[in-house]
């Protein structure tokens, strides 16, 4: 294990950095639900700096801040990695099938993510969360729902890509069936990018969780970073540490989960571009960053023709 | 003194896989108004040997490490970046292997031979305009006034091939690098392109830097030829020298791929039938390169010692243990 | 040409007539209607009926889309109980607002991100390379509405040099450029909190585009012809690196509406963000079914917009 993890640092300073926050922050969360304090315990001593007995200071109800920053930090680990798993579960498997086998199936699946996509995730989020009351429940399925157009069509793109390589092309030829082939060669060799899109996508789900809370329309049984960060709005003035240190949490979580995905995509590329081959990389097939609330752009209207020989 | 001459050049690059020695030790020279056309398999390093005399290997991961390249006296390795600017276009046009994808697809083809004689030249507009025209003329593109106006993609292999030799020659420079100029055309296309260079060279007193792994195409457009092989010169003579009388088994095998055919079909001729491949410019062969695909190479000392490029005849040099004036000789032990 | 935008506008038409399903659907879904709110939790059941048949709640779903897809038609979005105004009136006392910010953000975002974008691919692997890119995906992880406290917290309150919120001093009369210079000051928090969040996409745009253009063989050529540095950039690479950055800037408005939503809560700009929130949250139908309309077509539009102008750009892009 060592040894395999000495030349991933020196080729991904990124991904490193990027474990390693997650590691931190996933500490945290652990501390949070075996050691913290109870989240919800008010106290005499309102909006109080931080001290040696509230490292984090209180806030304007005397809870100890830093309780509540391992608990929200839990809150949002939980929901985007429910949220990721769920909807890249779904979504990659169909994607690989259907880019694999092609035909009708195929073309009706990407007409609707085509269509989801369109739709603005963030504001989707905001708006039946109002309606419906949020729940963490309800969070998770619309992030799986917004997470699954583009996770569909990165393993769609990736198994026809794949479907015409050599080494797919003789493994067919040598009789496996699709089965197999899709276990073996496409599904492996599909791994690295959909889990580059997830740690990606599980970046994302924290901003919009947290930016929902923000807004008021989480559920306010939880802890979540985002609700702390809406009541320091009105304290801005007086209790500067209601605000950094739970928004520095929410940095940092994403940041990690980032930071992994943006080395894990550079380690592909490295990896890629030291076996024989064509050196220019294929073009536009990398995941994007998930733009929050967004339909990434599809293929788009307008095309040039790559030379008009 | 010739106009460009090039002393020890090594370039290398710095991989993954340890040191490239792309260009490793080459030495040559062009006289005004002649041709020399450089030799080899792909990989042998004549590109990169072309890119490091104007500055164009990316540094990193390429660095010269060694050698000078002086231009009508100037030294070209000693220059700056801005500098080598000015030289490429005003001193030295290029032309590149695939007039497909060497034009900017998003820009007419007036604004790019515009940009480039306002560039090194300092014309207004119209002038500059004005002298395009006569360009486009000159390299026989039909109607050129109004190709002006076109996008690239409009035009076909051949048309583009002109615009890219206009673009080159549009500063009227002293040397023309040509690196596989006609290799992505059609073989009809080919002639044409070979005779309009030939034709400019003539007209211009340009020395021409012909880059090429056709031999079809040395012997119809060059006057001294450099055979180039795993970063090496190998063999150096005048075209017609080397055609009759190649030293280096190297050379040798590349004219046997030539059909024996005079004439139209010598154009289309590959190198393809020399057994065995190109040694790995990361870790070269201790002795002289092209040993482990020799069929002399017998117990002697080349396999150990590179051999120096010696002067076999008066203007022929060849880097080789065993040329071919010599093997008789030395045949029979083997 | 023409029948390519015709095709575009009914594509549009047909995502609005699916946005107002979708959010109809949804609302009718909830617990509770607009009713209710109006008339209190503990309303007099004779009131909520006649409220409800005036607001024509008491009619089938499809009936009520039906309803709002004429009158839409006849260029009126309807009217907000809630605010007491007609939809439109409330949009366009909102819009300038948003305009003011969001234009001033992407702008701001597009400048400085194409320039940094360029500068790392063409320094790639160079250190400044690694800040560039390490920086917009730092950038880019940061809540936006924490980013914005922060810049409040500092400069606003700590050292009192900007104004924490609103777009306007309502204290004292002012003269027209004073005004000008008022609204200026207000404006430079949220657009700095927004534009840093846009710049972010931008540069990583930029440079993944500019990468794949470098290693073009018409840059070498351009380079080749003793091109400057400057111009082989700017001139022969970003013009044809610079169609996913359009794609950004008009396709991501989306995007731009999301991070306005919490930029604007943050700093209580009275703009379209707030709006959206308040519609949410107060059950404002008409308002958040035109809010939503009007965005998509905006967002449709400035796509169109994007496409038309790549195509000027790149003469090879055909329009299908």
């Amino acid at each position: 294990m060592r040894a395999r993890l000495a030349p991933i640092a020196s080729t991904s300073p990124r991904l490193l950095a990027g474990l390693t926050l997650l590691a931190v922050v996933g500490l945290a969360a652990l501390a949070g639900a075996l050691l913290a304090g109870d989240p919800f315990r008010t106290s005499e001593a309102l909006l109080t700096g931080p001290s040696g007995h509230h490292p984090f200071g209180t806030d304007n109800l005397g809870r100890d801040v830093l309780d509540r920053v391992l608990h929200g930090t839990g809150t949002s680990l939980e929901v985007s990695v429910l949220a990721v798993t769920t909807g890249t579960v779904i979504a990659a498997p169909l994607g690989l099938v259907s880019g694999y086998a092609g035909g009708l199936l195929d073309d009706l699946l990407l007409k609707l993510a085509e269509v989801l996509q369109i739709i603005p995730g963030f504001l989707l989020a905001l708006v039946a969360a109002a309606v419906f009351g949020a729940s963490l429940l309800l969070l998770v399925v619309i992030l799986a729902v917004i997470f699954f157009a583009p996770t569909f069509r990165l393993a769609r793109g990736e198994a026809i890509g794949l479907r015409g390589r050599e080494f797919v092309q003789a493994s067919r030829a040598a009789g496996a069936g699709h089965g197999r082939i899709l276990r073996r060669h496409i599904l492996p060799s599909a791994l690295t990018i959909l889990l580059v899109n997830a740690s990606f996508q599980a970046g994302t789900a924290v901003l919009i969780e947290t930016g929902l809370s923000f807004l008021g329309v989480g559920e306010r049984d939880t802890v979540s970073l985002g609700a702390m960060l809406f009541d320091a709005q009105s304290y801005l003035e007086q209790a500067w540490w209601m605000s950094l240190f739970p928004g520095a949490f929410v940095a940092l979580t994403v940041m990690g989960m980032n930071l992994s995905g943006d080395g894990l995509h550079q380690l592909r590329d490295v990896r890629a571009s030291g076996r024989a081959g064509p050196r220019r990389p294929a073009r536009g097939r990398g995941p994007a960053m998930p733009r929050l609330g967004v339909a990434p752009t599809p293929a788009g209207p307008a095309k040039a023709p790559g030379g008009d020989a | 003194m010739s106009l460009l001459e090039v002393h020890e050049l090594r370039t290398h690059f710095d991989t993954r896989r340890g040191i490239v020695k792309a260009v490793d030790g080459v030495s040559l020279s062009v006289d005004r108004g002649r041709t020399l056309g450089l030799v080899g398999e792909s990989g042998c390093g004549k590109s990169v040997a072309a890119l490091s005399i104007t500055g164009l290997v990316p540094r990193p991961p390429a660095r010269i490490v060694g050698g000078r390249a002086l231009l009508d006296g100037r030294e070209l390795t000693a220059l700056g970046d801005r500098e080598l600017e000015d030289v490429r276009g005003r001193e030295i046009g290029m032309i590149f292997q695939d007039p497909m994808t060497s034009l900017n697809p998003t820009l007419t083809i007036g604004a790019q031979v515009c940009e480039t004689l306002r560039r090194h030249l300092g014309l207004s507009p119209r002038e500059a305009r004005r002298r395009a025209v006569e360009l486009l003329g000159q390299v026989r593109l039909p109607d050129p006034a109004r190709r002006l106006g076109d996008h690239p993609h409009v035009l076909s292999g051949g048309m583009r091939q002109r615009v890219m030799i206009a673009l080159a020659i549009a500063c009227e420079p002293k040397l023309l690098i040509a690196d596989e100029p006609t290799t992505a055309l059609d073989v009809t296309i080919q002639a044409q392109i070979l005779d309009l260079l030939d034709e400019l060279r003539r007209l211009r007193r340009m020395a021409i830097l012909l880059i090429t792994h056709d031999m079809g195409v040395v012997a119809e457009a060059a006057d001294e030829v450099a055979v180039m092989y795993a970063g090496q010169i190998v063999e150096r003579a005048e075209t017609v020298e080397l055609f009759d009388h190649p030293e280096h088994p190297y050379t040798e095998a590349l004219l046997g791929a030539l059909p024996r055919l005079e004439g139209r079909g010598l154009r289309s001729a590959r190198l393809a039938t020399i057994p065995g491949r190109p040694p790995d410019l990361a870790a070269l062969p201790p002795g002289c390169r092209f040993a482990p695909r020799c069929p002399y190479a017998g117990a002697d000392a080349c396999a150990d010692r590179t051999p120096a490029l010696r002067e076999i005849r008066p203007g022929h040099l060849v880097r080789i243990c065993h040329p071919a004036s010599e093997r008789a000789r030395r045949e029979p032990r083997a | 040409m023409l029948s390519y935008a015709a095709r575009r506008l009914a594509g549009t038409l047909g995502l609005l007539v699916a946005i107002v399903v979708v959010t109809f659907v949804l609302v009718d879904l909830a617990p509770g209607d607009v009713a209710q709110v109006l008339a209190g939790q503990a309303g007099d059941p004779h009131y909520l009926a006649d409220l409800r048949a005036q607001l024509g709640l008491d009619r089938s779903l499809g009936h009520q889309i039906g309803a709002y897809l004429l009158q839409v038609g006849r260029g009126d979005l309807g009217f907000s109980t809630v605010r007491g105004e007609p939809v439109l009136d409330v949009l366009a006392g909102r819009l300038p607002a948003t305009l003011l910010l969001g234009g001033t953000s992407l702008a701001i975002a597009v400048a400085g991100g194409v320039l940094l974008g360029v500068i790392a691919a063409a320094r790639r692997g160079s250190r400044l390379d690694a800040v560039i890119s390490v920086g917009s995906l730092l950038a880019y992880s940061l809540p936006v509405f924490w980013l914005g406290q922060l810049l409040v917290a500092l400069l606003a309150v700590r050292l009192h040099l900007l104004p924490s919120g609103g777009m306007t001093s309502a204290t004292e009369q002012l003269g027209s450029l004073a005004v000008v210079l008022d609204v200026l000051r207000h404006l430079i928090l949220p657009a700095a909190t927004l534009a840093v969040l846009l710049m972010a996409l931008v540069v990583r745009t930029t440079r993944a585009a500019m990468l794949d253009v470098l290693d073009e063989d018409y840059v070498m050529a351009a380079r080749g012809r003793g091109i400057r540095e400057g111009p082989v950039l700017f001139r022969h690479a970003l013009r044809n690196a610079i169609r996913p950055v359009i794609t950004v800037a008009t396709s991501e408005l989306g995007f731009l509406l999301s991070m306005l939503v919490l930029v604007e809560a943050v700093f209580s700009w009275p703009g379209l963000g707030t709006l959206l929130l308040d519609s949410v949250l107060s059950r404002d139908t008409p308002t958040l079914v035109g809010l939503l309309l009007f965005s998509s077509f905006v967002v449709a539009g400035a796509n169109l917009l994007g496409d038309l102008l790549y195509m000027r750009i790149d003469p090879r892009v055909r329009l299908r």
